[in-house]
C-alpha cells in the first residue's frame, strides 16, 4: 500500500518553466555583481542624445558616434539607447561617490544580420573612488570572468578604443579550441566624463566595464546563433532547465 | 587596412615571425586577421595615424626598432604659378600642389609597386593614380592627381550650397549639397577629401598632372562616404584624422617613386597654408601616471617608453607628435605607456568596493520564478511593431518600414509567439514577458508591464492532460498577484482566434498589467523549482515535423509500476524527443493500475516515417512484455 501512495503522488509529473536564458544569464552576472558591492541600478531605454553620447564624450563629429547606427524617435528628439552607458551617466548625476553601479537591459542598434540583431542586452558597471586604478579594473575583470566563466581560464587584455574610457581595454578568453575570444570592454573612466557629471577629477577616478550578455550566454550555452534567443520557440526554451 | 607583411619585416628586422608580429601588434592594441602574406588590421577609430605601413611601423617601433625612413626627392622646387583662392580655411588650412611632366609613360612598375597590386588586388588605373594610391598605402596621405590639361590655372575650395550634378572618377553620378568641393571654371574638379570628378581626371596617357596634397579637418569629410554611398580610402583616412605637417614630405615621396619609374621633365609646387599646427603639449606627471595605472613608473622609463612612440620630453612638458589627435589628456599619455608595457604585464591589485546596499529583493524576478514554477516560459520580442496606435512612438530611421512604432502593449507579440508554437505542434503553451513600454501622449512614459498568455493543455502529466486553460484555471494562476495589487486592475480576456488566423478550438487566454504596482520588499514566495546549477549544452532544434505514439499498459500487480516506468521513461533512442506519462489510474481496491505514456519522436535530420517509428515502437513494446504481469490492451 504504501507504494500504491507513492505512485499516487510521483513528484516527476511538475512541468516547470524557465526563465528566459538572457534574463537567467543577466541575472547570474548581476547577483555576483551585486553580492560583491554593485548596487543594482535602472534607466531608460529611450533616451536623449544628451546622455546617450554627449556626456560620455562621443562628439558628434567622430566616427564612433557613427559607428552606433542608431535608432531616432520623434523626429531626432530622442533615440533609442545604444548601449546601457546613458545608466551610469545618471547613476553618477544623482551621487556622490564613492559610487559602485551595474545596469543590465536592452540596447538598440540599427543592424540585423546573422550575428547583429536590432535589439540586445548589455550590462555595465562603474565605480568610483579615490585610487582607483587600472590594476584595481584588471582584478574586477578577473573575478567576473572567472565567475562567470570558471577560475582556469586564461584571459588576454589588449588596448582598445572607447570615448568614455581611457585607458581602454578588451579582454579575451582563451577557447576550448584555441583560439581568442572577445568578451567584455572596459577601462579607466575618462576624466572628461566624469567632470561631465561633476566628479572632482582631482580626486575622484574611476573604472568601468560593459559585456553583451548574448554573447556570454551562447558561450556558456554553447549555442552559434544568436537569433534562437528571440523566435520564440518552445524548443528551445524547454532546454535551458 | 591590408598590409603585406613582407613589406613590414622589410623594415622590422628584429621580428622574424608572423606569430612574433602577432603577438606585438595585438600588445599595442591593433587587431588583425593573417591570411597568407597579407595582415587585415582592424584599426579603431582613434588611431588615424596607423592608416598606412609607415604608421603601422611607427608603433611597433616601440617594441622593436622599426625603419621608418623613406627615400624622398630632395632638391628645390620651381614655383607654380596657380592661383587658389581658399573659402574654407577651417575645412582645408593647408593644400599644396605639384606639377609634375614625366617623358613617357611606363609599361611595368618596380616590384616594390608591382607587389602592392598583386598581392593586395588593387586595380591599376593609370600611372600617376597608381603612384597616388601606393603612397597612400606607404605613408598614409592621400593626394589626388588631376590631368594637367583638364584644369585651369584658376582653382578654389568652396562649399557647394545649391544642388550640383557630379560625376565621379568612378563614373557614378552624385547630386552634390552642403559639400565641400575644389572648383575650376565653374566645374566641380573634386569633392573635397573624397573623390575627384571625371572631367578632370587621368588617362593611361597622361604624362602631365597637377597633384593635389591636402589637410582636411575630418569634421568636414565624416558621413561623406555613407551619405554618397562611396567607399572612399581618401575620406576614411580623413575622417580619422591625418598628419597636417606631413605634406612636404608626401610631395618629395611622390616625386620619388615617379622618379623609380621614368624620367620627369618638370616639376613645380606650391603650397598654400592658412594655420601653422602646434604639437599638443602635456604635462609631465609620472605620480598621475602610475595612480592611473596602478603602477610604479620611473622617471626614466617614462621618458623611454615615450619616445619609443615618437613623443618628445621637454622639462615637464611631453610633446605628443602632430600625427597623434588622439592625445590630449594625461590619462592618453598612461594608455600609451601602458600599451607600451603591455596591459598583461600590469599586475592586478586587489578591488575593495564599500558595500553600500544588500541584495535588493527583485520583484521582477520573483515574478518569473512564481511563473515559471506554474509551467510557464519567459519569452523576449523585439519591440518594433507595424500597428500605429494614438500614442505610440515612431522611429524615424526604422529597419524595415513595415515595423516603423514602438509597441504599446505585449499582446500582439505573446499572440505571435503562441501561434509560431501551435504551428509547430505544441499542444500546451503557457509564455510570459516582462518588458519596458513606451508611449508618448505629450511626454514620454514608461511602464513596466506583464504581458501572460496560454492556450492548450494544462500540462503534460496524467492530472492535466486531459484539461485544457480556461478562464478558471487563469484566474488561480492570476490569483497570486491580485494578492498583491493594491487595486484589482487583473482582467482576463479569451483571444479570438481569429486575430492569429487560427482554427484551433482551444482557447487562448490573455492578461497584461504593470508591475509597477509591486513595491520592493512586498512579495514573498518561495521558490518550487529550484534554478539550474550550470549551463546547459544546447541541442539542435529541429525544423522537421513529429510524430506521436500513445502506449497503454495495464499492470496486475502494481508493484511492478516502478519497473515499467524506469523502463520506457529511460528508454534512448535518437528520435525519441519526449516521453511523458499522459494517463494514470490505480485502483487500490481491485489492485490493478492503468497507465498510459506519450512518445513524441522527431529528427533534426529528416522528416520521420511510419516505419522509422513502427521499429522502435516494437521494441518498446518487446521489452515492456517482459515485465511480469504487464499488458497491452487491444494489442495484436
Amino acid at each position: 500500500m504504501t507504494k500504491h501512495l507513492e505512485i499516487n503522488n510521483p513528484s516527476y509529473i511538475t512541468e516547470y518553466g524557465n526563465i528566459h536564458p538572457v534574463n537567467n544569464t543577466k541575472n547570474f552576472i548581476l547577483e555576483y555583481l551585486n553580492n560583491i558591492g554593485f548596487e543594482i541600478i535602472e534607466g531608460p531605454e529611450i533616451e536623449s542624445e544628451k546622455f546617450n553620447f554627449d556626456m560620455l564624450n562621443i562628439k558628434k563629429d567622430h566616427p564612433a558616434r557613427q559607428m552606433h547606427d542608431t535608432f531616432y524617435v520623434q523626429n531626432k528628439k530622442k533615440l533609442l539607447r545604444t548601449h546601457t552607458s546613458p545608466v551610469q551617466i545618471r547613476g553618477m548625476l544623482n551621487n556622490n561617490p564613492p559610487i559602485a553601479f551595474v545596469s543590465g537591459g536592452k540596447v538598440y542598434r540599427k543592424d540585423d544580420d546573422s550575428t547583429h540583431l536590432p535589439m540586445f542586452h548589455q550590462i555595465e558597471g562603474m565605480y568610483i573612488n579615490e585610487n582607483v586604478s587600472f590594476s584595481n579594473l584588471k582584478d574586477l575583470i578577473y573575478k567576473i570572468i572567472q565567475h562567470i566563466f570558471d577560475e582556469k581560464v586564461e584571459l588576454r587584455f589588449r588596448p582598445s578604443y572607447f570615448p568614455f574610457t581611457e585607458p581602454s581595454a578588451e579582454v579575451d578568453i582563451m577557447s576550448s579550441n584555441g583560439k581568442w575570444l572577445e568578451i567584455l570592454g572596459c577601462g579607466i573612466v575618462n576624466p572628461i566624463v566624469l567632470k561631465n557629471c561633476n566628479i572632482d577629477t582631482s580626486k575622484y577616478s574611476g573604472l568601468a566595464f560593459g559585456l553583451g550578455i548574448e554573447r556570454i550566454a551562447m558561450l556558456k550555452h554553447e549555442l552559434a546563433d544568436i537569433r534562437e534567443f528571440y523566435k520564440s520557440n518552445l524548443d528551445f526554451l524547454k532546454q535551458f532547465k | 587596412m591590408k598590409l603585406i607583411i613582407d613589406d613590414i619585416f622589410a623594415r622590422a628586422r628584429h621580428i622574424n615571425s608572423v606569430d612574433d608580429l602577432s603577438y606585438k601588434l595585438i600588445q599595442l592594441g591593433h587587431e588583425h586577421e593573417i591570411d597568407k602574406d597579407i595582415i587585415d588590421l582592424e584599426l579603431t577609430p582613434n588611431r588615424g595615424d596607423c592608416f598606412s605601413l609607415m604608421g603601422i611601423l611607427r608603433d611597433l617601433n616601440s617594441l622593436s626598432e622599426t625603419n621608418t625612413d623613406f627615400d624622398t626627392y630632395n632638391e628645390e622646387f620651381d614655383k607654380l604659378e596657380l592661383e587658389f583662392k581658399n573659402n574654407l580655411e577651417d575645412a582645408c588650412p593647408v593644400v599644396s600642389f605639384l606639377e609634375i611632366e614625366i617623358d613617357s609613360v611606363p609599361n611595368i612598375y618596380e616590384d616594390y609597386m608591382e607587389k602592392y597590386f598583386a598581392k593586395l588586388k588593387q586595380k591599376k588605373i593609370n600611372f600617376f593614380t597608381d603612384v597616388s594610391n601606393y603612397l597612400s598605402y606607404e605613408i598614409g596621405q592621400p593626394t589626388h592627381c588631376y590631368d594637367r590639361n583638364k584644369v585651369q590655372d584658376s582653382i578654389k575650395l568652396d562649399k557647394i550650397q545649391e544642388s550640383y550634378k557630379f560625376v565621379t572618377l568612378t563614373n557614378k553620378e552624385l547630386i552634390l549639397n552642403d559639400d565641400v568641393a575644389f572648383i575650376s571654371n565653374n566645374d566641380v574638379i573634386n569633392l573635397a577629401g573624397v573623390m575627384g570628378g571625371k572631367s578632370s581626371s587621368c588617362s593611361i596617357d597622361t604624362k602631365k598632372i597637377l597633384l593635389e596634397c591636402a589637410y582636411f579637418d575630418s569634421k568636414y569629410i565624416i558621413g561623406k562616404n555613407i551619405k554618397y554611398d562611396l567607399n572612399s580610402d581618401a575620406a576614411h583616412k580623413f575622417e580619422r584624422g591625418t598628419d597636417p605637417t606631413i605634406h612636404d614630405f608626401a610631395v618629395r615621396r611622390f616625386i620619388r617613386i615617379v622618379q623609380d619609374h621614368v624620367k620627369v621633365n618638370s616639376l613645380k609646387y606650391i603650397k598654400f597654408e592658412s594655420k601653422e599646427f602646434q604639437p599638443k603639449k602635456i604635462k609631465k606627471n609620472v605620480h598621475k601616471l602610475n595612480k592611473i595605472l596602478g603602477t610604479n613608473i620611473s622617471d626614466n622609463q617614462y621618458i623611454d617608453y615615450l619616445n619609443s612612440l615618437g613623443f618628445q620630453i621637454f622639462g615637464d612638458e611631453v610633446i605628443a607628435p602632430q600625427f597623434r589627435h588622439d592625445i590630449s589628456y594625461e590619462n592618453d599619455i598612461a594608455e600609451e605607456i601602458a600599451r607600451v608595457i603591455g596591459y598583461d604585464n600590469i599586475d592586478r591589485s586587489e578591488i575593495k568596493i564599500p558595500k553600500k546596499s544588500d541584495l535588493k529583493i527583485n520583484n521582477e524576478n520573483i515574478i518569473r520564478e512564481y511563473l515559471t514554477d506554474k509551467g510557464f516560459y519567459e519569452v523576449i520580442n523585439f519591440p518594433f511593431v507595424s500597428d500605429n496606435t494614438s500614442n505610440n512612438i515612431s522611429i524615424d530611421n526604422p529597419l524595415d518600414s513595415n515595423k516603423k512604432y514602438l509597441r504599446t502593449g505585449l499582446q500582439k507579440c505573446l499572440e505571435n509567439n503562441l501561434s509560431f508554437n501551435e504551428r509547430r505542434q505544441k499542444d500546451s503553451i503557457k509564455l510570459f514577458e516582462i518588458s519596458d513600454i513606451y508611449t508618448c501622449d505629450n511626454e514620454i512614459s514608461k511602464n513596466k508591464r506583464i504581458g501572460i498568455i496560454a492556450s492548450g493543455r494544462l500540462g503534460h502529466n496524467y492530472n492535466d492532460f486531459s484539461k485544457k486553460v480556461d478562464k478558471n484555471y487563469f484566474e488561480k494562476v492570476l490569483g497570486f498577484f491580485k494578492e498583491h495589487i493594491k487595486e484589482d486592475p487583473l482582467l482576463i480576456t479569451e483571444v479570438s482566434r481569429d486575430s492569429i488566423n487560427s482554427k484551433s478550438k482551444d482557447k487562448i487566454l490573455y492578461a497584461e498589467f504593470d508591475i509597477k504596482e509591486f513595491i520592493d520588499g512586498d512579495i514573498s514566495y518561495n521558490k518550487k523549482n529550484q534554478s539550474p546549477t550550470s549551463f546547459v549544452k544546447y541541442k539542435k532544434i529541429s525544423e522537421y515535423p513529429a510524430i506521436t505514439r500513445d502506449l497503454s499498459f495495464a499492470l496486475e500487480d502494481p508493484s511492478k509500476y516502478y519497473e515499467l516506468q524506469e523502463l520506457i521513461l529511460n528508454y534512448k533512442n535518437k528520435y525519441l524527443k519526449t516521453v511523458f506519462i499522459f494517463d494514470f489510474f490505480n485502483n487500490q481496491e481491485q489492485s490493478k493500475l492503468k497507465i498510459g505514456f506519450r512518445f513524441i519522436f522527431q529528427s533534426v535530420e529528416k522528416t520521420l516515417s511510419d516505419s522509422d517509428i513502427d521499429n522502435i515502437m516494437s521494441d518498446i513494446i518487446n521489452k515492456s512484455l517482459r515485465v511480469n504481469t504487464v499488458k497491452i490492451p487491444g494489442l495484436k
